[in-house]
């Protein structure tokens, strides 16, 4: 408290400023097309002197005698600064912001110039954003920005990626940014309900310079979304509209057609030995070996008997009836899916007011049958203006539903899932008997058809209700002055059904009586966070030469979340998919109804002061501190300091530079301290031991049991990062970009260390070991051409991070699922056995020891740690923009490297023991049958292991998007009345990939590749009208 | 309007940097340890936490010692459940010591629930007379618990009683999460448990035949668990005493017929001094033979031939489904298949451990009497025996032992306390080289799990692993 008092004591003082004498200044902006422009700061370098222009785009503004430049400077718009000479009349026309050195960073906590902002940050541009075919728009930033990887977990409407930003900061914590939409932090994860084509830019922030702003929640990097305003002059009214297709998966290997799998079913046959056949009978697992005229012999009750001659027709018979059945399951399972995207929006503003608002209709198929999901949103951002106040007012609404895959990553114990079963199942398997139902039963043939029947029943979806509300208002108590109060709001409610109908082959067979009789489960998530934020500043600047702004802040923000749940059983088939229809339970029955729930609650409160110093814009100092108190850490950890310092020296401003060609070049530092509270591991209370204090015991009686052991030292993880870069602009503003080095530096790891048994607990959550991030990154774009009616762009941007756990506290390493965390390795380093291939005598299986000796004995303790990490090292993205007369061509390719993957297929479909359970087979595979034999897979005879066989390079390079856009002229348009711009395109996604991975989609946020539904390719062709 | 917006934007940083208490929230859908011990009702809950802790210990030593001795075959179901301990092949890692080292830290577990209530129980106020004998049963029950938990980790995890012997277990008296203690010698844990035996009694209120509950530990009990301990000892005389005092306080008797078949099925509670519930719960049921029927381990050859046709335990332990041997002690109850609870302290041991005693005192007549006794209990048309000689009947007793106290966790420590080794049975086996093993193998001693090895550097482990 003292220090806010006294720092308010200050600004006070500063208050007081002398007047001299001035002269009055008069003009008109107007944009590119000579429309005017209102809204625009219009100000005179060093003075307080500020004015705004009127709706006709004119200005007046009465300047200081000294005043010698004027700056105009307005969202959207390039911020122009020219020299007032002896003119006092000036007519002005502002460029759209394009040459990204230009720009604003948005870092939450107000505008900064790119010039004198000391840390790394990226801009991605609303071009990159709109009308791509995706619903959650943190899928959309794919190798926009560089250091930015975002790995989409799963290709299934809505879902979202999972985003790291140079490198994981944490082992057990996870590695989220923090997301903050027009200037309010929002859960991550969450984005289903956000409409993309509402965001008008993202900043995504990577350095100390912004994390310290962000304090406690600032490690993992932060990326700040700015929504569109609505632009001054008219009201318009707009349409977009967007109709697509999503192309159903490829296999990631070829499966067995029928004759071929029959064929294998054979060749194993003459291998195993004939006891472990099945019975004979009408559909065995294995008809290539047990109709097979090469096989004299069948099973009868448990023992082997010759065929007779009646056996060897039957046999044929029914050879030459499966040879007939050549389903492909793809067909079965996936669809060529429609997407379509609808909004309309207004956008205008007389005088002080400005309104965006745009509703939205978003309706995507799942290329998985039965999956889809559809979105409506409205968003109104209104905005005011005068020469002191300024108010936004921005507010999402949207309602969301999606029809989910059943049954999704469900391992492959119980073979359920759509994506695994449509590769594993045998083609010739009819998915229907001829009355229509669907071919079930129990064993591998039977899967694909059984998870169809399942899914012809039960469903698995969600609705949900988001809210992003929030107001930001400033106040210019003086031209020094200004304080202002940030209001916002994120909710969210999820509701998650999910019904499992009776009537499935899996509830009917069930020996369950709960699962026979089917059952309905319904979830009420409720997120609710609330943010406010009040601050003060003082700006001014100091005989010409030192300019000054410096600001106080305190924040709160709290999160409330609950979840409620009931399931019921006993579901009426006539009424499918409601509570109403389940049967009230009692002992007789068993149906108990079982209803549960949770709730918690934490808070954040800040302080925090943020002083940006310059010196004729060519020496920038940027520092920040901030105070943070939260709730859930222990009381003696809960408050925490951190600091950032930064600096920029504006090496183009020197009088030394005389180059022409150098139109801009910074040298930019920057270090400050962050942690990661945004991706906590230990849950709100996680410092305490907590205890359910009735629990019911197997004994049945009430119990008080320990629930979490707590712990009672917890801290945050703390990153420290450096950040070194370099930005250029040459040869006319042709050729320019960024170049960045950083080193994040993070101690107090959130692990976990292993007790004694005499703690009466296996482990407990600790704060231990270091890590490290080093990288560098780089975003180059060169126009190639610059013409009236031709430019064209060329851009790339890459990064290369190296992630290094340097302690572990006590411990060496720990598994982490099934990886292994090492000390002196990245994280996600495979941990498995050396596979040396098959032994061409015997068919056994070789592997290395530890010390790389040959053995066929497979043992778990010579997993070995050499084949690299899921992570990529090396990512980034590509292309080109292409405009020609009224025709615009982008291209872009974004790409990952040095990272692999471990194909758990191919743990099935390259096996003789999986083949021998019936399961299909990839067709490029051999296993070994005889002496001599050069094979890839070991005899059926010896038994199958996890190996580093599986392990497989990931790395891929994707033509991301490619669109084609042709804008009507407007000599046409003057023709048709009411139409002022008409823009059609046609673009593609996802259309050509590159990579060596043999699974469905090489792209993925796991080490280990299950069966996760994969990206689409998709084209979609669309329209926009302006009236 | 400015006035007002100053005002705001003051209060909100006075709020946010002066107030810490704004951020001191509590939990709502769990409580602290302090919070949930409020009364001594809430004590009780603590040691129900206990007692089911450790009916978890107990069910999972009755398969870990049936595998590693004599009492079990692998079954025709079974697919590699158990194969390393059965194959006498545990090491300290968890793939293969798994059956063998997981009762470590269940019974660590154990004594970790019981001092944390412990630990609560003495600042926690008793009202009335009702409420100060249950805060001391409670307190008595506590101890005994963890006595018992100390002795039964000694069984497993050391070699047969040596009181010099540096290797026992690590003793723990409080609830201590980063502790990371040292083995203590043998004699310290013994003492320790006969200190928390002895403070039990101490303070537990006696118990009559009348509305006796083998649910909770009592004196009766706790005297029985002394008389183990003696024995463990080769402490004769003091077994003897142990024994004969529960026998005679008259809480339990033998049954017979079906009042001893309906001991297996939870139909009735007759012979139990001690028992673990499992109201709906598989946990023990399921061990030998799974909740689908699949036999994973069989009664063995060796145990099914011990018993006569005529004795009453040969089909109320052994069951015979779809022509395979099953282990029917622990098979089923009224509430469903596998479900059933674990009878940690019958009455029948009593005369065992007296039987012992009197043999080992070369009271031969006094021994046969107890055995006779038994005998007469369990088998149809039984005809009295006399021993001729200490070695025969201390044989003959051991058998009985078998016999009787199949699948509850005995076999495997009487062999290693009476230095006896294991003799498999050649149609019990598959491979000659699990069918015996000496008394001095070092695999009668459990090996420490890896997992305590690295957590815990003050902790040796034992011999030859």
């Amino acid at each position: 408290m003292k220090r806010l008092t006294l720092l308010v004591l200050c600004l006070c003082m500063l208050f007081q400023s002398a007047f001299s004498q001035s002269r009055t200044i008069t003009g008109k902006i107007t944009d590119a097309s000579g429309a005017p422009l209102s809204g625009v700061t219009v100000s005179a370098s060093g003075t307080r002197a500020k004015t705004v222009s009127k709706d006709d785009g004119s200005f007046t503004l009465s300047v200081p005698a000294e005043a010698r430049t004027l700056e105009f400077v307005y969202v959207g718009f390039a911020t122009q600064t020219i020299e007032i000479g002896s003119s006092s009349n000036f007519n002005i026309s502002l460029k759209p912001a394009t040459a990204e050195l230009g720009e604003v960073v948005v870092t939450g906590y107000g505008n900064v110039e790119r010039s004198k902002y000391a840390g790394a940050a990226s801009k991605v541009s609303e071009k990159a954003i709109r009308n791509v075919p995706m619903a959650s728009f943190d899928q959309i930033l794919q190798g926009r920005a560089p250091g930015l990887t975002i790995l989409s977990g799963s290709g299934q409407p809505g879902s979202s990626a999972n985003v790291i930003l140079r490198g994981p900061t944490s082992i057990t914590g996870g590695s989220s940014p923090l997301y903050v939409v027009d200037g309010v932090p929002v859960e991550d994860a969450a984005f289903q309900g956000i409409n993309a084509n509402d965001i008008a830019s993202i900043d995504v922030l990577k350095d100390a310079s912004a994390a310290a702003l962000y304090g406690s929640r600032g490690a993992a990097g932060v990326i700040v979304v700015t929504t569109k305003r609505g632009k001054s002059g008219k009201m318009k009214l707009g349409y977009s509209g967007q109709y697509g297709v999503k192309f159903a998966p490829e296999f990631g290997y070829d499966p067995m057609s029928t004759d071929q799998l029959l064929k294998a079913q054979e060749t194993l046959g003459t291998v195993i030995p004939t006891s472990t056949m099945s019975e004979w009978g009408t559909f065995p697992v294995l008809p290539g070996w047990q109709y097979s005229a090469n096989n004299p012999n069948k099973i009868v009750g448990g023992t082997v008997v010759p065929k007779t001659a009646a056996d060897f027709t039957f046999g044929n018979n029914q050879l030459d009836s499966l040879r007939r059945i050549q389903t492909n399951w793809y067909d079965e399972f996936f669809q060529r899916a429609n997407f379509s995207n609808n909004e309309i929006s207004l956008s205008g503003g007389e005088g002080r007011t400005r309104i965006y608002t745009n509703l939205g209709m978003y309706q995507e198929e799942g290329i998985n049958v039965g999956t889809d999901m559809k979105r409506v949103s409205l968003r109104t951002n209104i905005d005011y203006r005068d020469q002191k106040f300024t108010l936004g007012m921005s507010s999402q609404l949207s309602y969301t539903r999606r029809n989910l895959e059943l049954d999704p990553l469900n391992g492959f114990n119980n073979f359920i899932n759509q994506f695994g079963v449509a590769q594993l199942t045998p083609q010739y398997v009819t998915p229907k008997l001829p009355d229509g139902r669907y071919n079930v039963g129990n064993g591998f043939a039977f899967f694909a058809p059984t998870t169809l029947d399942k899914r012809a029943f039960d469903k698995v979806y969600n609705n949900q209700i988001k809210g992003i509300l929030s107001a930001t208002a400033n106040y210019d108590f003086t031209k020094n002055i200004y304080a202002g109060l940030v209001a916002g709001l994120d909710f969210r409610e999820t509701n998650n059904i999910t019904y499992n109908d009776p009537r499935t082959f899996t509830a009917k067979t069930s020996t369950n009586v709960r699962t026979q009789s089917g059952s309905m489960s319904e979830a009420i998530t409720r997120f609710f966070q609330p943010t406010l934020r009040a601050y003060a500043g003082y700006k001014n600047t100091f005989h010409n030469d030192h300019s000054l702004d410096a600001a106080v802040y305190g924040e709160m923000i709290r999160t409330y979340s609950k979840a409620i749940t009931a399931t019921g059983f006993g579901v009426d088939t006539l009424r499918p998919n409601t509570l109403a229809a389940v049967t009230p339970g009692n002992a007789a029955n068993q149906l108990f109804q079982t209803v549960g729930g949770s709730r918690s609650e934490s808070a954040l409160e800040s302080f925090m002061a943020n002083v940006k110093y310059s010196y004729r814009q060519k020496y920038s100092l940027n520092f920040t501190y901030r105070y943070d108190v939260t709730s859930i850490l222990p009381k003696e950890n809960r408050g925490e300091d951190f600091y950032s310092i930064g600096a920029v020296w504006d090496i183009a401003k020197e009088s030394f530079i005389r180059s022409r060609a150098i139109n801009a070049l910074r040298l930019k530092a920057s270090w400050g301290q962050s942690a990661n509270a945004n991706n906590f591991p230990f849950g709100d209370f996680g410092y305490l031991t907590l205890v359910n204090p009735s629990a019911t015991l197997q004994s049945a009686q009430q119990g008080i049991v320990v629930e979490t052991v707590g712990n009672p030292e917890a801290r945050w993880e703390f990153t420290n990062t450096t950040n070194i870069g370099v930005e250029f602009s040459l040869f006319n503003n042709r050729f320019y970009g960024d170049v960045q080095v950083y080193d994040k530096s993070t101690k107090n790891l959130f692990a976990t260390l292993s007790l004694s048994a005499a703690s009466g607990f296996g482990s407990q959550s600790i704060n231990a070991g270091t890590m490290y991030n080093r990288g560098i990154e780089y975003n180059l774009n060169y126009d190639l051409l610059k013409k009236r009616d031709l430019t064209w762009t060329i851009f790339a941007n890459g990064a290369y991070n190296k992630n290094k756990v340097t302690s572990l506290g006590t411990a060496t390493s720990f598994e982490l699922g099934t990886s292994l965390v090492t000390v002196g390795l990245p994280i996600g380093s495979h941990y498995e056995v050396k596979w040396a291939g098959v032994d061409a005598a015997t068919g056994a299986p070789l592997y290395y020891t530890k010390d790389g000796k040959l053995t066929t004995n497979y043992s778990t303790d010579d997993r070995v740690q050499d084949y690299g990490t899921s992570i990529p090292v090396i990512t980034g993205g590509f292309g080109s923009n292409l405009t020609f007369k009224n025709f615009d061509f982008s291209l872009f390719f974004n790409y990952a490297a040095k990272t692999s993957r471990v194909n758990n297929m191919e743990f099935f479909v390259q096996s003789p023991a999986f083949l021998q359970q019936g399961v299909n087979q990839d067709a490029g595979y051999t296993f070994w049958t005889k002496p001599g034999d050069i094979a890839n897979v070991q005899s059926p005879l010896y038994q199958n292991n996890f190996s580093s066989r599986l392990i497989q390079r990931a790395d891929w390079l994707r033509l991301r998007n490619v669109t084609l856009a042709y804008t009507l002229p407007q000599n046409i348009l003057e023709r048709a009345k009411y139409i002022s711009n008409a823009r059609f395109y046609i673009s593609g996604q996802n259309l050509l990939t590159w990579t060596k991975w043999r699974g469905l989609d090489p792209e993925d946020s796991n080490n280990i590749s299950s069966t996760e539904y994969p990206n689409p390719r998709a084209i979609t062709l669309g329209l926009e009208l302006n009236f | 309007m400015r006035s007002r917006i100053i005002s705001a934007a003051f209060l909100l940083c006075l709020f946010s940097t002066g107030c810490k208490k704004d951020v001191d929230l509590k939990p709502t859908d769990s409580v602290t340890e302090e919070v949930a011990f409020n009364s001594v009702a809430a004590l009780q809950k603590g040691l129900n936490t206990a007692y089911a802790t450790y009916a978890v210990a107990r069910a999972d030593r009755s398969f870990a010692t049936s595998i590693t001795s004599d009492e079990t075959k692998f079954g025709p179901d079974n697919g590699g459940t158990g194969q390393f301990g059965y194959r006498l092949q545990y090491s300290a890692d968890a793939t293969t010591g798994g059956d063998v080292t997981t009762g470590w830290a269940a019974y660590y577990a154990v004594i970790d629930r019981v001092n944390r209530v412990l630990d609560r129980l003495p600042e926690i106020p008793a009202n009335g007379t009702a409420e100060v004998a249950q805060k001391n049963s409670i307190n008595g029950q506590l101890l005994a618990l963890r006595g018992m938990a100390h002795f039964e980790l000694l069984e497993a995890y050391s070699k047969k009683y040596d009181a010099a012997d540096p290797l026992g277990v690590m003793i723990m008296t409080r609830s201590c999460l980063t502790c990371f203690p040292a083995r203590s010698s043998v004699a310290e844990v013994v003492s320790r448990v006969e200190q928390d035996l002895a403070d039990a009694k101490a303070v537990m209120p006696a118990v009559t035949a009348s509305g006796y509950n083998d649910l909770a530990l009592n004196p009766v009990s706790v005297t029985a668990i002394q008389a183990r301990v003696a024995l463990y000892k080769g402490e004769w005389q003091k077994a003897a005493d142990y024994a004969t005092t529960v026998i005679t306080s008259g809480v339990k008797t033998l049954a017979t017929g079906s009042g001893f078949t309906g001991i297996w099925t939870d139909a009735n509670t007759n012979e139990l001094l001690f028992r673990s519930r499992f109201e709906n719960s598989s946990q023990l049921g399921a061990n030998w033979t799974n909740t689908n029927g699949s036999v994973i381990f069989s009664p063995s050859d060796k145990l099914t031939a011990s018993y006569s046709a005529s004795d009453i335990r040969l089909n109320a332990y052994i069951g015979t489904t779809a022509g395979e041997r099953y282990v029917k002690k622990f098979s089923t109850s009224s509430r469903g298949g596998s479900i059933v609870d674990l009878k940690n302290i019958r009455i029948s041991e009593m005369y065992l451990i007296r039987a012992e005693a009197r043999a080992e005192l070369n009271d031969l007549a006094g021994a046969v009497a107890d055995i006779n006794t038994l005998r007469a209990a369990r088998i149809a048309g039984y005809t009295p025996i006399t021993y001729a000689d200490k070695a025969t009947a201390v044989a003959d007793i051991m058998l009985e032992r078998f016999r009787e106290l199949a699948f509850e966790g005995f076999r495997f420590f009487d062999l290693k306390r009476k230095g006896l080794g294991l003799q498999r049975n050649a149609s019990d086996v598959d491979s000659p080289l699990w069918q015996t093993l000496a008394a001095s193998d070092k695999r009668f001693v459990y090996p420490i799990p890896a997992d305590e090895l690295l957590a815990n550097p003050n902790v040796r482990q034992n011999e030859g692993y």
